[in-house]
């Protein structure tokens, strides 16, 4: 049987905007299974984001709780957060947000140091094996500035993984790429997926979208609809694109 | 590794403002040794110079004393009193190189078998290993009066004995050390002679009678019981034994090591004034740099925070790489100051008489520097502390920090003066780079020129800085005596050249500790 690795119980989130607060989420609750891949949709201003963001704890909430494996993680102090970041969560951006000052393979590896269960070693050779399946091998030692987006893309991806995190959240990690970079990207994660790997993703992208086991879509910061994709798994990737576009459009997408 | 990592990359993105803080380190730290050695060298040498020398606790200059023995004598009945030298010596007035002497000389007879002084090589740069032989008709002369009279070895020294062409002509064939006296701050100097010479001059006084000019003296150097305050001594000498009636001044040895120090605690007191002025400097420029990094790094610090980086470590991050500038221009600053101190104590023994050792004073260097460290450790921490306030989400979605002001209004680009336009485009959008670029280049400018100004202050072998604490530092002085109108005086003097400086002077006799005396009292 699954687990829930991941749950938003009654999660809100209000923004202060002059004297009304702009609600972004309203009581929203979902489960995030363990080995699965989650897409977050929505139309824009829907409040993807701000899910994500809620449920890895990046963001506080105004009200609900999140827990990850058990754990309360909404009232966590912020070395405990830092500790959790580290060991257990992976974050993939839209801008591949790479440490400037740091080459591809440190970005990387510097990561993996900060999680407490490898050894330096084991930090650079998983460090070097994950640049190798990433095929930037050869961009190792440039810095972010140096390499093309898609390169940067699979580096940032690589960080996410470099420390086996339970939980990748990747927020629109396409949504800067030109087709090709895309579709090695979700080609990346769709392989770390069906290797065990947890994935919350967020996009607008359909095509992106059939990547996912489940979808979980949004309208006006509350969950209006969740489609489990398990039982297409089997189909090609045309008709599961279409089946999720029949789902869609029957939300008014 | 990830501390080494993190480091590393944060040092080579601020090579810039951490080598500045690493040259403005290694001034402060080469100034602060310099002043450790110099003070705390030259006072523990000039203790255990006098110590060595047998100045007693304390020294009476006597003169024209009829029976020296007498003296003695007495001295030696009071139970305060453990031991007594006695130094003999002939004040005399002097001139060298055309220039007369302010105060009185003091000729002094030594034998090369007495091992009381120290005799320097002709390069003034170490110690002659055996005492020379003073030869008739030769001189020993302090080494301050390099600085004070510009003698060299073989200069004349005169000494006048008495009216009518009494005098007597010595050459200087080199320099001794002088740890009571040697300072150029101090107006008496001693020289050593031939004793065949004093015996000389000692007969031509006696037979000039009325014309003498010089007069016989003598040095005592008293010892006396521990736990006995000066005070006391000074009393009991005055009332139990004659030697006040031929006393010109006595001075405990604490006194005379004060005199010692006067131009070591001024050197001293202006370099650590400049070591301070030069580490608030490196800490206004660490406290812009930290600002300048943050606000620069922001978008990074977001993201390392996203990578589980927790904010304490990031500012432990900034704290080591600022540490490691810091601590490395100390070292270095303590290096050259090691390799240069021989130097510095060379160039001070004109003006303050004594070679310093030169050895680093190690234990007082080490706590100098680890004091320092730790004001500045506490000051990075202070100022790092911002860092853990960064939040991971704002950061990297390019939301300002809430504590950066956004400036709307930016210079306009036009056609005309493009170049122009675009330099000052940058110069306003890099406005923290540059502003931090141009605080260290101001400071250096600002401490070289310091330098540079300090030098010419302190003027040739530290004449400048000998004049400038010396309170009649004029070519004429008068002084009025009896019943003289200060008007007449004034007028007088006006006939010969302008008055640059007038105070007034009572001569009061007041009695200290038992001693009279007479005061200098000025307004």
């Amino acid at each position: 049987m699954r687990q829930v690795i991941l749950k938003g119980n009654h999660i809100s989130k209000r923004f202060l905007q002059g004297e009304n607060g702009n609600t972004v989420l309203e009581d929203v609750s979902v489960d995030i299974y363990e080995g699965d891949f989650t897409i977050i949709m929505g139309s824009s201003g829907a409040g993807k984001s701000t899910l994500l963001y809620a449920l890895s704890g990046m963001d506080k909430v105004s009200e609900g709780t999140v827990v990850y494996k058990g754990q309360e993680i909404s009232s966590l102090k912020e070395r405990q957060m830092a500790k959790l970041r580290a060991d257990e969560f992976g974050f993939v951006f839209q801008q591949t947000h790479l440490v400037s000052n740091l080459t591809l393979f440190e970005n990387i590896a510097v990561a993996g140091y900060m999680g407490g269960h490898q050894t330096e070693k084991k930090v650079r050779e998983r460090t070097g094996l994950l640049l190798k399946q990433m095929h930037i091998e050869a961009a190792k030692d440039r810095y972010p500035s140096e390499v093309s987006g898609g390169e940067a893309q699979r580096a940032a991806i690589a960080r996410a993984v470099v420390n086996e995190p339970g939980i990748v959240f990747a927020d629109e990690p396409t949504g800067a790429l030109n087709k090709s970079n895309t579709e090695d990207v979700l080609d990346l994660l769709t392989a770390l997926n069906q290797n065990g790997q947890s994935i919350l993703l967020v996009t607008h992208d359909i095509h992106a979208a059939c990547r996912g086991t489940k979808i979980v879509y949004l309208e006006d910061g509350r969950i209006l609809a969740e489609k489990n994709l398990l039982p297409y798994e089997k189909k090609d990737e045309r008709d599961r694109e279409t089946e999720i576009n029949r789902w869609l459009d029957s939300l008014k997408w | 590794m990830k501390y080494k990592t993190l480091v590393r990359a944060g040092m080579r993105r601020h090579k810039g403002s951490l080598s500045g803080i690493f040259i403005l380190m290694a001034l402060v730290s080469f100034v602060m040794m310099t002043v450790l050695m110099v003070w705390s060298n030259s006072k523990t040498y000039v203790h255990s110079e006098l110590e060595r020398m047998r100045f007693g606790d304390l020294t009476a200059w006597v003169s024209e004393v009829p029976d020296m023995e007498h003296v003695e004598e007495e001295l030696q009945e009071l139970e305060i009193i453990e031991q007594i030298e006695t130094q003999e010596m002939i004040y005399t007035s002097y001139e060298l190189n055309g220039e007369e002497s302010d105060s009185e000389g003091q000729m002094i007879p030594y034998g090369p078998d007495e091992g009381r002084y120290r005799f320097f090589d002709a390069a003034l740069d170490g110690y002659l290993e055996t005492a020379p032989v003073i030869r008739p008709g030769e001189v020993y002369v302090p080494a301050s009066f390099v600085s004070m009279f510009g003698a060299g070895i073989g200069d004349e020294l005169l000494l006048r004995i008495a009216r009518e062409g009494g005098g007597l002509a010595l050459r200087i064939a080199g320099f001794y050390e002088d740890p009571a006296m040697g300072s150029s701050m101090i107006g008496m100097k001693g020289f050593l002679v031939n004793v065949g010479d004093y015996e000389n001059a000692e007969m031509q006084i006696g037979e000039s009678g009325i014309n003498a000019l010089a007069r016989p003296g003598a040095m005592f150097h008293i010892d006396t019981q521990e736990q006995v305050s000066a005070a006391e001594v000074n009393t009991q000498i005055s009332q139990k034994t004659s030697l006040s009636e031929y006393t010109e001044f006595i001075y405990s040895r604490e006194t005379m090591e004060g005199f010692m120090m006067i131009l070591q605690n001024a050197l001293g007191g202006i370099l650590l004034a400049f070591a301070v002025i030069l580490l608030i400097a490196v800490m206004v420029v660490i406290a812009h740099s930290i600002n300048s990094t943050i606000a620069s790094d922001y978008v990074d610090l977001g993201i390392l925070k996203t990578m589980g980086v927790s904010g304490r470590m990031l500012e432990r991050v900034q704290l080591i790489q600022y540490l490691a500038a810091v601590t490395a221009g100390m070292l270095a600053g303590s290096i050259i100051a090691a390799l240069t101190e021989s130097q510095v104590c060379q160039a001070t023994l004109t003006t303050i008489g004594v070679l310093i050792p030169s050895d680093l004073p190690v234990m007082g260097g080490v706590g100098a520097v680890l004091l320092v460290i730790l004001l500045l450790t506490v000051f990075i921490l202070r100022k790092v502390s911002k860092i853990g306030k960064i939040a991971p989400l704002e950061a990297i979605q390019g939301r300002m920090d809430p504590d950066r002001k956004i400036k709307k209004r930016r210079p306009v680009i036009r056609k005309k003066y493009i170049y122009l336009n675009l330099a000052v485009r940058q110069t306003v959008s890099g406005k923290r780079r540059y502003a931090g670029i141009c605080m260290i280049a101001l400071l250096l400018v600002f401490f070289s020129s310091v330098v540079g100004r300090m030098d010419s202050w302190l003027g040739q072998d530290g004449k400048g800085m000998m004049d400038a604490f010396n309170p009649a530092d004029h070519d004429i002085g008068m002084q009025a005596f009896g019943n003289v109108r200060v008007e007449d005086m004034r007028e007088q003097m006006e006939e010969i050249t302008p008055i640059t400086d007038t105070y007034l002077l009572a001569m009061p006799a007041v009695h200290l500790s038992g001693a009279s005396c007479t005061a200098n009292v000025t307004d």
